[in-house]
């Protein structure tokens, strides 16, 4: 996946957690939490949603990496660079 | 009669999840500019009066009457828990949580090294997968010993509150794997931690209060001492009340 994918991908899986949450305009450089109604819950269903669907793993010492759209497509990068969209 | 030193108070507000109310505007009235700003980046109402009413309690209530809301300065530790930096009167341990409708915020006292709260609105929508992949084999054991369906989602909340409150007080959040500590007697008032990873032990002993601080509502409060604390009572009050 490109990143622009990871993006879509991303959004998504927000979308599915929180479908009642406006994702348009979005700032990818803003942590998800101080912009969306998002918890902790919800951030490891975000989690448990990539490993469901793309086997990907990520580990708790990592969490700090997934705080905004940006850091998160750049941490998730190389571990879905192989993965071909659907 | 309980010693006032060991109590941690636990205060509730309600906040709207559309137009900002009384409370929201009494609070917001305690913001500096920075909070103001981040709270006006949430792109919910709800999300934003949770947020205004969070860190407004916390000014209100730190310091009590002898410290001005607004002269309270706060700094963030490094994974983002807020503590007080001046002036010294309001240098009181604090933890806030919000949930759908209801901020808390726990204060406590100078005996306290840490406190964490957290609170859920019971019926949240919760999926079963995530107890079996984060949370620790004697609380797996536990839910699965409930019936299903209701029973098991509330003792699902209870666990996760506990859980959060844990780790919201060390300051660490999810960077702890939830499954390094377990909690047992999980359906009394009073929970007991296990702290199964070597480097989460200390010298603190740790207390926590299973809570339903409204109607449709559970919370747990963490608190923290030195070693051979008494026992620590929490005291649940109404910040409505308080703002009227």
């Amino acid at each position: 996946m490109t990143p622009a994918e990871i993006r879509v991908e991303i959004l998504d899986i927000l979308d599915d957690i929180s479908p009642d949450e406006d994702l348009d305009n979005l700032k990818d450089d803003v942590a998800f939490r101080e912009q969306l109604e998002l918890d902790s819950m919800d951030f490891l269903d975000i989690v448990m949603e990539l490993r469901k669907r793309h086997r990907v793993q990520i580990p708790e010492e990592d969490y700090g990496h997934l705080a905004s759209m940006a850091s998160t497509v750049s941490y998730l990068e190389p571990k879905m660079v192989d993965i071909v969209k659907s | 009669m309980s010693d006032p030193q060991n109590t941690v108070t636990l205060w509730h507000a309600t906040t709207s999840s559309e137009k900002p109310g009384r409370i929201e505007a009494c609070c917001e009235s305690w913001l500096d500019q920075d909070e103001i700003v981040r709270a006006d980046r949430f792109r919910k109402s709800t999300s934003r009066n949770q947020h205004v009413v969070g860190r407004g309690m916390a000014r209100r209530l730190l310091g009590d009457e002898a410290v001005t809301p607004n002269e309270i300065q706060f700094a963030h530790a490094v994974h983002g828990k807020p503590y007080v930096v001046r002036p010294d009167a309001a240098k009181q341990p604090f933890n806030v949580a919000h949930t759908d409708g209801l901020v808390m915020c726990c204060v406590g006292q100078d005996r306290h090294e840490l406190v964490g709260v957290d609170v859920e609105r019971l019926g949240r929508r919760t999926d079963p997968e995530l107890a079996q992949r984060y949370f620790s084999q004697p609380e797996i054991d536990f839910l699965q010993s409930k019936p299903e369906g209701e029973v098991r989602r509330d003792s699902f909340l209870r666990i996760w509150t506990l859980k959060e409150s844990f780790i919201k007080a060390i300051g660490t959040g999810l960077q702890t794997p939830l499954a390094d500590f377990a909690f047992v007697d999980i359906d009394s008032d009073q929970p007991r931690i296990e702290l199964l990873n070597p480097k989460l032990q200390s010298d603190m002993s740790w207390q926590f209060f299973s809570i339903e601080p409204r109607q449709g509502f559970i919370g747990a409060v963490a608190v923290a001492c030195r070693q051979n604390a008494d026992e620590v009572r929490v005291d649940l009050r109404s910040f409505d009340d308080l703002v009227v």
